[in-house]
C-alpha cells in the first residue's frame, strides 16, 4: 500500500472523499488487510484523542470575543473615507505635471539664456596671431559689457 | 480593417504619460530642425564701425557722426575717453568660405571670413600690413557680444581708434 492509498483511507475515514472514490476505498478497506489495519489504527487514534483531550477554559466567554471583533469591524466601517483627490488635481498629476517638467527641460536645454554661456569662449588666446615684431597686443574681455577688446600697440 | 481609437483609449494614452513624451520628442525635433536651419543659413550680417576716441569736442569740420548710445556707454565704462565719433560704418554680409575685405580708412582694413562653422576670423591690416588676427565665436556675436580692435592714435597724441564689430540687427 503506497502513501496515496494511505492518505485515501484516512480521508475516507474522515468523510472527506467524494462518493465515487469513497466506494472504491471502502471496498479496499474490507479486501486489503493492510488497508484494514491502517483504518483500525486510525479509528483507535481518533477515539483516543476524542476521549482524552484536555479541556482548557478561556478567561472570557465566546460572546465577549465576538463582540470585540464586531466592535472593531463597526469602527472600521464608520471611519471617514480618505478624501478623494479632486479631478483637476488628478488631471494635473497625470498630464500637466509631466508636461511641465518637459517644458522646463526644453526651456533649459534650448534657450540660449540658460545654455552654457559661450561668452567665456569668445577669444582663444592660442588663436590670436600677430605677425609683426613691432606690435604688441593686449586682449581682455569685459563680462559686464560683453565686449572683447584687442588693444594693439605699435612700438 | 482599420480601427478608430476610442476616446477612452486616447485619454488613456494621454494620462499614461505618452502625450508628454510625444510633446518632448516634438520639442526636440523642432529644436533640431531650427538648429539645422540656422547652421545651414550661414549668412552672417556684420556691422563694422571705425571710431575715434577723444576728449575733445566734436570738430566743426568733418562729417563725424555720434556713436550709437549703447555702444558709447559700453566704451565709456571701459575706456577713459569722453567722446567717441564714428569715422566710418560698414555693413557686410559674410558667407561661408568667402573672405571679405573691408576698407574703413586709408590706414585701417579688415578681412573677415568664417574660420569654421562656429567662428569668424578677423584680420586687421594697419597701413596695409597684416597686423593682427583673432577669432570670435559667432554665437557670442549673435548674442550681442562686441568684438573691439583698438589702439593709440599715432597721429594725434592721447586719442585712440576703435573698430567695433557686431552682428547687425535686421
Amino acid at each position: 500500500m503506497n502513501r496515496e492509498t494511505e492518505l485515501g483511507v484516512q480521508a475516507w475515514m474522515d468523510g472527506e472523499l467524494p462518493p465515487t472514490e469513497a466506494a472504491s476505498v471502502a471496498t479496499l478497506a474490507t479486501s486489503d488487510p493492510q488497508a484494514a489495519a491502517l483504518l483500525a489504527e486510525l479509528k483507535h487514534t481518533r477515539a483516543a484523542l476524542a476521549g482524552n483531550e484536555l479541556e482548557r477554559a478561556v478567561p472570557a466567554s465566546r460572546e465577549f470575543y465576538w463582540s470585540r471583533i464586531q466592535r472593531e469591524l463597526e469602527r472600521l466601517e464608520n471611519q471617514p473615507a480618505a478624501p478623494r483627490r479632486p479631478v483637476w488635481l488628478s488631471w494635473w498629476m497625470r498630464f500637466l505635471a509631466p508636461a511641465a517638467i518637459v517644458a522646463v527641460l526644453a526651456l533649459v536645454l534650448f534657450t540660449p539664456t540658460f545654455a552654457p554661456s559661450s561668452a567665456h569662449r569668445t577669444v582663444h588666446p592660442a588663436e590670436i596671431e600677430s605677425p609683426l615684431d613691432d606690435v604688441s597686443v593686449l586682449t581682455f574681455r569685459s563680462e559686464a559689457e560683453r565686449m572683447t577688446v584687442v588693444w594693439v600697440n605699435f612700438q | 480593417m482599420t480601427t478608430v481609437p476610442s476616446r477612452k483609449a486616447l485619454r488613456g494614452l494621454a494620462t499614461k504619460g505618452w502625450l508628454p513624451a510625444c510633446v518632448f520628442l516634438a520639442c526636440c525635433c523642432a529644436a533640431g530642425l531650427a538648429g539645422a536651419a540656422q547652421a545651414q543659413a550661414g549668412e552672417l550680417n556684420l556691422n563694422a564701425v571705425l571710431i575715434w576716441g577723444t576728449d575733445e569736442a566734436k570738430p566743426k569740420e568733418g562729417s563725424y557722426k555720434e556713436l550709437d548710445a549703447k555702444v558709447k556707454k559700453k566704451l565709456c565704462r571701459i575706456f577713459r575717453w569722453k567722446n567717441y565719433f564714428v569715422i566710418k560704418e560698414e555693413k557686410i554680409s559674410l558667407a561661408p568660405k568667402i573672405a571679405k575685405r573691408l576698407k574703413l580708412s586709408s590706414k585701417c582694413e579688415l578681412e573677415l571670413k568664417y574660420a569654421d562653422d562656429d567662428t569668424v576670423e578677423i584680420k586687421l591690416f594697419g597701413e596695409g600690413r597684416w597686423t593682427k588676427t583673432f577669432k570670435q565665436r559667432i554665437d557670442a556675436l549673435k548674442n550681442g557680444e562686441l568684438a573691439v580692435l583698438a589702439g593709440d592714435d599715432k597721429d594725434k597724441y592721447d586719442d585712440a581708434w576703435f573698430v567695433v564689430l557686431s552682428v547687425s540687427l535686421p
